[in-house]
């Protein structure tokens, strides 16, 4: 699965979106600089970071995991994660009994301020359709084995609500930062097509993971 | 609303508060707020048989009160209620 979420393709919506931006910059109606400096704060500003400090925290703060869980938008905004498509939020918690994953079967809502923007196999028909209707085998094909008794829950985002899985934090990371963690937490895994796995050989290095 | 819910019996799991109806309001027809509920779905009522399913796999989605109506529980299997269920998980069978 590729992490890249820009299509570069020159063919279909990538090409179609490349003309509708140049007609619509040319008719002076949006701005190509303003343009410019969304895509780059989504690309590189906002991104899955800041979903791992928001899962990183709750580990390390039973108060503030909490939070996240009655409240997920406020907690998120405490450290200072707001924007389109976060405006409702909830936080579903994977446990060694139930695994949470998130879909948008209707187009491909994702939470933006924590995840930034979604990759390409999120927006694909094969995941949106199988998702909700195979969530073991599409998760088999992200090499996630569930056993029979493990609850899965399928989040399909049809509304406003935007949904983060805070992934089972791994055996082995007992003495690690709250930075350390924010390190070892995945994309794949705050949607819910992973786990993350115990950090054998990073336990080494959870003393210096800050620098 | 997805297809694949529509005449399907799910049970209301959280009332998540009022919002705008997209449905009148991307067409001009008024923003007609209402409640939208977090309703879950058990595979097996969504796919039948067809699907690796053995009860612990559900279907969470948003739904708008509009797009709701109440059903008589059928069976202690499937208990379906509508907006009675205020509270996360209270008539959730967990």
């Amino acid at each position: 699965m590729s992490g890249d979420h820009h299509n570069t393709d020159d063919t279909g919506p990538a090409a179609r979106v490349k003309a509708l931006e140049a007609i619509l910059t040319e008719k002076g109606l949006i701005d190509a600089a303003a343009l410019d400096a969304i895509v780059d704060i989504y690309e590189t500003r906002v991104g899955p970071r800041n979903g791992a400090r928001v899962v990183a925290k709750a580990w390390t703060d039973s108060e503030y995991r909490k939070r996240l869980l009655a409240n997920a938008t406020s907690a998120v905004a405490e450290l200072g994660f707001a924007g389109p498509e976060g405006g409702h939020l909830v936080a579903v918690e994977n446990t060694d009994r139930i695994h949470n994953l998130v879909v948008c079967t209707l187009c491909s809502c994702y939470p933006w301020p924590v995840l930034g923007l979604p990759p390409v196999w999120y927006k694909s028909f094969a995941y949106r359709s199988r998702a909700v209707s195979d969530p073991r085998g599409v998760l088999r094909d992200f090499g996630l084995e569930l056993a029979p008794e493990v609850e899965v829950r399928v989040w399909d985002s049809s509304a406003e609500i935007r949904y983060l899985v805070i992934p089972e934090r791994p055996k082995g990371t007992e003495g690690m930062s709250e930075d350390a963690l924010a390190g070892i937490v995945t994309r794949d895994s705050m949607v819910g097509v992973a786990k993350i796995a115990a950090p054998a050989s990073r336990r080494i290095d959870s003393g210096r993971a800050r620098a | 609303m997805p297809r694949y819910v529509r005449g399907k019996a799910g049970v209301i799991e959280r009332d998540w508060g009022v919002f705008v109806f997209p449905d009148t309001n991307a067409h001009h027809a008024g923003t007609k707020p209402q409640h939208c509920y977090s309703v879950a779905f058990d595979a097996r009522e969504l796919w039948g048989k067809s699907v690796e399913a053995n009860g612990r796999e559900r279907v969470y989605l948003d739904l708008w009160e509009d797009y709701l109506e109440p059903i008589a529980p059928k069976s202690k299997r499937q208990t379906t209620k509508r907006k009675t269920a205020h509270h996360p998980g209270r008539h959730g069978k967990k």
